[in-house]
């Protein structure tokens, strides 16, 4: 075993850390159950405020505006237009897993939302028509927001 | 109090894949260099400020360690963290320590170690800047991957080409090239540029800053102090920081940084500044990929919306333009440690207005007076340093 190992591009040298450390959370979802509730059943909830009408997307449950945390959950209409695109080429660490994957920002009412794009990135153009659907992502399982031109 | 505040001495390591010194060795490159040419001796040193995003190298809380290596305690000392304007949040806090009169003379030095991460590791602890939750998580974004957004937008608003942003990347690496303390000391072409691969498309490998290890010292003291250590003191004019929306999609447009612009209104308006053209020599920006250098242009006001593009276009932004603009390399070529780029912006800065730098990339110095813009994240943090000689 080489204890003391060489950076072959500097010369350097290290020692490989011998201790791992494995990151993992139980992330709360506090008042936002109805939004992930929604994914599972192909909804895209916003949150509103019934006091001043603000519209949050990501959805909260008080208002930052008026303070009010009277909330009302609207659902975003289907069809919308996308705003911006990019391909992820060179992908993180938890992500690598996946082949190259384009990520669109939409404007579905004036709301803006985040989405996977489902198309060749070359057919994409900044302001097209686009629609959203919920979808279950392998090998995960978990429910993610996948824009597709109409 | 309202004394003013100065810079007296700066250091910087070299920056770049530094395997060949360890995490304290690194940041006493920069501390051994500022304290030398600040005449400050340790002992004067009041509070020392560590700057420092963490996670790339693994001690937890690296102001305790790093303060015992370098001989200052019992001083006090913290970390400050703003993502990648975590150097000039430091600056700014020691500002403040030195306008409260809490403190006469304060150090900051900023460090980053990443390549002690596999580069996997250090892009998700990069995107993790941004927010993990709602973004990250669930979408896989990236660095490259926030600014490439804003770089598809602006072209197809503005009309400019992946060409126009290769010619930023270009004009760093002429100055790199010329800086001994760059990470990439080369020159590249354009074509160089336009052929690197996609990493974010259409941001290309080539429009990317390198992963760097590299430290960055200042020391700052408070007016009474400056002429007994220093002949050529430079002076904090204007300091200002702002925030934006860290969610994409809590901007309203993806064609600027707002924080940048409204933290630069503020500073310009702290420093007396009404047309940064006719004020400011030499800029050092926040080039973590060409598009945040062309829309720190139009942030700046150094050229209107739209029309930062013909800025690098005409290359206004070389030594002779209208602004010389990251004549160190900047973030592409000089390499961005993320912690410690905004104190490394304030040190080329200093030694910019001293008339200290490598002579074919010194600006010409005609008001004394130097911007650094630092941005953090994609501008959920932003602070604008304005210096000056007077």
């Amino acid at each position: 075993m080489d204890y003391i190992k060489v950076d072959n591009k500097t010369g350097g040298k290290y020692i490989e850390d011998y201790r791992k450390l494995t990151l993992e959370y139980s992330i709360s979802v506090g008042g936002l159950e109805k939004y992930f509730e929604g994914l599972k059943n192909g909804v895209l909830y916003a949150s509103k405020c019934k006091s001043c009408g603000s519209i949050y997307y990501p959805p909260r449950s008080s208002c930052g505006k008026c303070g009010s945390s009277d909330i009302e959950w609207i659902e975003l209409g289907k069809e919308g237009t996308l705003l911006t695109f990019t391909e992820i080429n060179v992908k993180p660490a938890t992500h690598s897993h996946y082949d190259d994957y384009i990520i669109g920002i939409g404007s579905f009412n004036g709301v803006k939302v985040l989405g996977l794009v489902e198309a060749k990135y070359d057919e994409l153009k900044i302001g097209m028509k686009i629609r959203y659907e919920i979808v279950v992502r392998e090998p995960e399982n978990y429910y993610i927001i996948v824009f597709t031109p109409i | 109090m309202c004394r003013n505040v100065a810079v007296i001495g700066v250091g910087s390591s070299k920056y770049g894949r530094r395997t060949d010194v360890s995490f304290m060795e690194l940041a006493w490159e920069a501390y051994k260099e500022a304290l030398d040419n600040s005449g400050v001796s340790p002992g004067d040193i009041e509070y020392v400020v560590y700057t420092s995003v963490g996670g790339y190298s693994p001690e937890g809380s690296p102001a305790g360690i790093l303060n015992e290596y370098l001989e200052l305690n019992p001083k006090g000392t913290s970390r400050i963290e703003a993502a990648c304007t975590s150097g000039s949040a430091g600056i700014f806090f020691a500002y403040n320590l030195i306008k409260s009169g809490y403190a006469d003379i304060v150090l900051v030095l900023g460090i980053e170690k990443m390549m002690e991460s596999s580069t996997p590791q250090t892009l998700e602890l990069l995107a993790r800047l941004g927010n993990y939750f709602w973004e990250v998580r669930d979408y896989g974004i990236t660095f490259p991957g926030y600014y490439a957004l804003f770089m598809n937008r602006y072209m197809a608003v503005y009309n400019a080409s992946e060409e126009d942003f290769c010619k930023v990347a270009v004009k760093n690496h002429y100055y790199g090239a010329r800086n001994p303390k760059a990470q990439y000391r080369r020159e590249i072409s354009l074509e160089d540029c336009i052929n690197s691969r996609y990493i974010a498309r259409p941001i290309k490998l080539f429009d990317c800053s390198p992963i760097t290890d590299g430290s960055a010292a200042a020391i700052l003291v408070g007016e009474e102090y400056a002429s007994k250590y220093s002949d050529s003191p430079i002076w904090i004019k204007g300091i200002a920081s702002a925030s934006a929306s860290a969610l994409l999609t809590g901007r309203e447009d993806y064609l600027s940084i707002p924080s940048a612009y409204e933290a630069a209104k503020k500073a310009y308006k702290m420093a007396g500044v009404d047309d940064p053209l006719k004020y400011i020599d030499v800029a050092e920006v926040h080039d973590c990929f060409t598009i945040a250098e062309v829309m720190a242009y139009e942030d700046l006001q150094f050229a209107e919306r739209g029309k930062g593009i013909e800025l690098i276009r005409e290359e206004q932004t070389y030594i002779g333009g209208k602004i010389p603009v990251n004549l160190s390399g900047g973030l592409k070529s000089k390499g961005h440690p993320i912690g410690a780029t905004g104190v490394g912006m304030i040190a080329e800065l200093v030694k910019q207005l001293r008339g200290e730098v490598e002579r074919d990339r010194q600006a010409p110095i005609k008001n004394g007076c130097a911007l650094a813009h630092n941005v953090g994240g994609i501008g959920q943090y932003a602070y604008i340093t304005i210096l000056s000689l007077k």
